[in-house]
């Protein structure tokens, strides 16, 4: 079959449609008001419908296109999105203790949630390119290098969940493009090994999230209540849950970052167990077509920005829920499709934009 | 393979997130069932107020009176420097107080905790007002009790004091809250069951503020029930003064009925202590002092009788047979019971006397005969029948029941032999017998109704219920022998040289029988116990004087006193 002219995987498709609906659903569950005049839509249930539906036009047209030709502007993207996080350091205003987000009026821009995109075409062009250096030390050190601004970028704002997103996707890009796995451990093992270093220089509410995972009683009205609440919600959702619209924790505001970050939290109230395994399941779709897609295409370009892609949502998907449930220390990080954020929407869907384009250059 | 080895670390990841989440939802979904619905539901007491306590004439002698108090809800505080500066400022108390308290508050920091109790209505409504700007701070209303006159009613009404740990675990089954406040003596205790009201709550749905979303359930409170007694306030407040500066008990009851109208017992004390946070330091002192304020003297402690017993020892010889109103003896000043010597308390001796002669001298000599003629059994027996040695069942908590000892009694207690000097002591109520003042005012009631020992009781009734508290039953003494004493103790106060001379009154006849006792210490107790009008008593009345010396003067002079009050009032 013709390079860009085979038939897109409908099944990634449709599973994206339904969990995107999902997300609405639980966005207007999460900011429902109960008493509220009816018939009147909460408006941030409202942006995130007009976000989806470009989000999807955007997606549509990704899909439409050739992947190869647009790597041409992955260094371009990714050097703009660069310049972007350093005029947020440099100009940015803080929200929440962090610079993460561009004001344009209308809405606010955030970048670091359009850099997993750019840097995952970013390491796909380099590695692309010199597909037959493969291996070397050499072409390792330089796709680190390739990424290190980023990360120091996000890290820097600070954002600790997004920053740590990228060593995952940097690792498995560069693990299924065929890079020595030697390299890889031995940066592995030294990150670990470098941990203390790290710790003195996250800030405080840093420190204490990662404590406070520890043990989420050191603090309860202070940052462990974030997680009481969350694990709350969810383990008084049971087996089959409130139903939609009835959880307590979540309506009666006992839960924080109820519509963004901890949006698991209002679906494990509300679905239970049994809702929680289909959303599960929905993502397992989607990330099984995008292994698939992996396997399937065989140029270096195409293999890197799915790895890339699907690692992102599975790593997303992993730690979000796993921190709202209380595995994994609380770092902000989106659920994907579902969480409130354009930012998030957007990037995501251009993502599996992108993810359908590789799927039409598929061997068989 | 590498995108195997790739698939496999994301099917860990999945697996992992499962056993997460089947973990937390089905494992210990109770668990945080539970927690939820703690989160979401608040149940706010709804305190019903005590009932009131009021005397024979509805005068308000307690009731609960609305209070307010500043408490906080922890969690909801924004800025707790602001607050704690405010609530200092309002409240005009130490910035150090209101801290120690909002630090109280972190244990239970999603509920409503006092931080300051009973504020003012001023306070209440700046700090109503202040409560927008200040979430977190809220004021609540409550109760408080209040006695109308404090220490002089407080040996009858007793006191409430905040329950505490042992009592909460063995009443919480019957409607006690960790709150709660409880009646500690008198009839705040005895009546505790009909005084407490039946609290009352409301369930709420609460979102994270603590603002109510709706209210789920509501249960009404129900105040506690009233209680009428037989007490008459003016009598009351009266015989409080009369005892101000002294130690002791004064008992004025209706000899025909029980009806206690007035009881006080010094020094007293002032009940709201117990219930004032800010004075709990003089709980402390209370409970230290050696003067042992706490204890009703009337009920719940006993002396020995001295010569007022004599009447006890006259009765019982006219009933058994043994004496008669005519029989006569020489006293001398003294007996001789083998090598030991009885003395009389007049030097000289009182001549030839006749039993009311006896009784208006009070002459130990002509006793200690009679005490002879009677045995100690005998004594033993008499006394039982006056109500003493056993509970007089008035409805005020802790009384007891002295000691009327007898030669089996000394056996079991001493393992001892009784001896007739013994007997002689007991006569003239010295010795182990020991009473206490209610006993002494029934025993009097006895000479005063003609033949009843009556029960004496405060409580009325409860609500608009009248409860039965009156009881009597025939002494088992004859009237001809009652009537013979009931001579003695006429002339005794309205003779010439009657001992009980100081308790005599112009307005109305008053007959008694003064009493000394001696006691270990070397002080003596001094005794009065008289009633009036002679020809219907309606009033009995006891004083007693810790440790006031011979009753003659000062116990019958207050005595005198408390009729002639109680005639001012109108009681007789």
């Amino acid at each position: 079959m013709k390079p860009g002219h085979g038939r897109m995987d409908r099944v990634l498709l449709l599973a994206v449609f339904m969990i995107v609906i999902l997300g609405l659903a639980f966005v207007y569950s999460a900011t429902y008001v109960r008493g509220a005049q009816t018939g009147s839509l909460n408006p941030l249930v409202a942006r995130q419908c007009l976000w989806v539906g470009a989000g999807f036009a955007i997606l549509l047209c990704v899909a439409g296109m050739d992947y190869i030709r647009m790597l041409d502007f992955a260094y371009i993207a990714y050097g703009i999105n660069l310049l972007l996080l350093v005029f947020l350091l440099l100009f940015g205003g803080e929200r929440y203790g962090a610079k993460r987000w561009i004001d344009l009026g209308l809405f606010s821009l955030q970048p670091s949630e359009f850099v997993k995109i750019t840097v995952i075409f970013a390491l796909a062009a380099f590695l692309g390119e010199r597909k037959e250096k493969a291996g070397t030390l050499r072409n390792y050190v330089y796709a680190l290098l390739l990424v290190s601004p980023a990360f120091l970028l996000i890290f820097l704002q600070p954002d600790l969940g997004t920053a740590l997103v990228l060593v995952p996707i940097l690792f498995s890009v560069l693990y299924v493009s065929g890079e020595n796995i030697k390299y890889i451990v031995t940066t592995m093992v030294f990150g670990v090994l470098s941990m203390p270093v790290f710790w003195n220089i996250l800030k405080d509410y840093q420190k204490s999230r990662l404590l406070v995972f520890m043990n989420p009683n050191i603090d309860p009205l202070g940052a462990g209540y974030t997680i009481i609440q969350s694990k709350i919600a969810i383990g008084s959702g049971g087996v089959w849950g409130k139903g939609w619209l009835g959880g307590t924790q979540s309506h009666l505001r006992f839960l924080p970052e109820r519509h963004t970050d901890f949006i698991f939290s209002v679906i494990g109230e509300e679905w239970g167990f049994v809702g929680a395994m289909m959303l599960l399941g929905l993502y397992c779709l989607i990330i099984a077509r995008g292994v698939r897609i992996i396997s399937g295409v065989d140029d270096t370009y195409g293999k890197a920005i799915a790895t890339g892609l699907v690692t992102l949502i599975a790593v997303q998907v992993l730690t979000n829920i796993a921190m709202t449930v209380g595995l994994m220390p609380v770092v902000g990080l989106p659920l994907p499709f579902i969480s409130y954020g354009g930012s998030n929407i957007m990037a995501t869907m251009i993502g599996i934009g992108f993810l359908l384009s590789v799927s039409r250059r598929r061997k068989r | 393979m590498r995108v195997r080895v790739f698939v496999q670390i994301l099917l860990s990841g999945l697996t992992f997130l499962i056993a997460g989440l089947l973990y937390t939802q089905v494992i210990r979904h109770d668990v945080y069932r539970v927690m939820s619905e703690e989160n979401r539901l608040r149940v706010t007491p709804l305190t019903a107020p005590r009932g009131g306590v009021f005397d024979r004439h509805e005068k308000m002698l307690a009731r609960d009176a609305l209070s307010f108090n500043a408490s906080i809800i922890y969690s909801q505080i924004r800025n707790k420097d602001a607050l704690a500066g405010l609530m200092a400022e309002i409240l005009n108390v130490d910035r150090k107080t209101i801290d120690d308290g909002m630090d109280r508050c972190r244990i239970r920091p999603y509920s409503p905790v006092c931080v300051v109790s009973d504020i003012g209505t001023r306070a209440a409504i700046q700090l109503e007002e202040a409560a927008y700007e200040h979430p977190g701070l809220f004021v609540e209303a409550t109760t408080k009790r209040e006695y109308a006159s404090g220490s002089a009613t407080v040996s009858v009404l007793g006191y409430i004091g905040r329950i505490n740990r042992p009592e909460f675990d063995r009443l919480k089954h019957y409607g006690y809250r960790i709150d709660d406040m409880i009646g500690r003596a008198g009839l705040e205790k005895q009546y505790d069951n009909y005084l407490r009201g039946k609290h009352g709550g409301k369930q709420v749905e609460v979102d994270n503020r603590g603002r109510e979303i709706a209210t789920i359930g509501y249960r009404e409170p129900n105040p506690g029930r009233d209680i009428h007694t037989t007490l008459d306030l003016d009598l009351q407040i009266f015989c409080g003064k009369l005892l101000k500066n002294n130690r002791g008990a004064i008992v004025a009851m209706d000899p025909e009925t029980g009806k206690i109208l007035a009881m006080a017992s010094a020094p007293s004390y002032d009940p709201e202590v117990f219930v004032d946070r800010k004075r709990s330091g003089e709980v402390k002192e209370l409970l230290d002092n050696k003067q042992y304020p706490l204890v009703n003297r009337a009920v719940r402690a006993a002396y020995p009788p001295g010569s007022i017993f004599k009447l006890v020892i006259a009765a019982a010889a006219l009933e058994s047979g043994k004496a008669r109103p005519e029989t006569s003896s020489i006293c001398e000043g003294y007996i001789t019971l083998g090598k030991r010597v009885f003395r009389c308390w007049k030097e000289n001796g009182h001549g030839e006397q006749l039993m009311t002669d006896a009784i208006m001298n009070s002459c130990n000599v002509y006793f200690y005969r009679l005490g002879l003629l009677l045995g100690a059994d005998d004594i033993a027996v008499f006394a039982r029948k006056f109500g003493f040695g056993k509970l007089t069942k008035i409805d005020i908590p802790g009384e007891v029941t002295g000691t009327v000892p007898s030669p089996k009694w000394k056996v079991e207690t001493f393992k001892d032999e009784w001896y007739k000097g013994e007997t002689v002591n007991y006569a003239i109520g010295q010795g182990y017998l020991l009473v206490t003042p209610i006993q002494v005012a029934e025993m009097m009631s006895v000479f005063a109704n003609r033949g009843y020992l009556v029960r004496p009781y405060v409580v009325e009734s409860i609500g608009d219920v009248r409860i039965n508290n009156f009881e009597r039953q025939p002494a088992g003494i004859r009237e001809a022998a009652l009537d013979t004493v009931r001579e003695g103790v006429m002339r005794c106060v309205n003779d010439r040289h009657g001992t009980g001379m100081k308790a005599r009154l112009s307005e109305v006849v008053v007959s008694g029988k003064t009493g000394t006792a001696e006691t270990s210490t070397g002080r003596n107790h001094g005794w009065f116990v008289g009633f009036a009008p002679f020809d219907k008593p309606s009033l009995v009345v006891v004083v007693f004087d810790e440790y006031g010396g011979k009753g003659g003067y000062y116990a019958a002079e207050t005595a005198g006193k408390v009729f002639r009050e109680a005639k001012k009032l109108g009681i007789i």
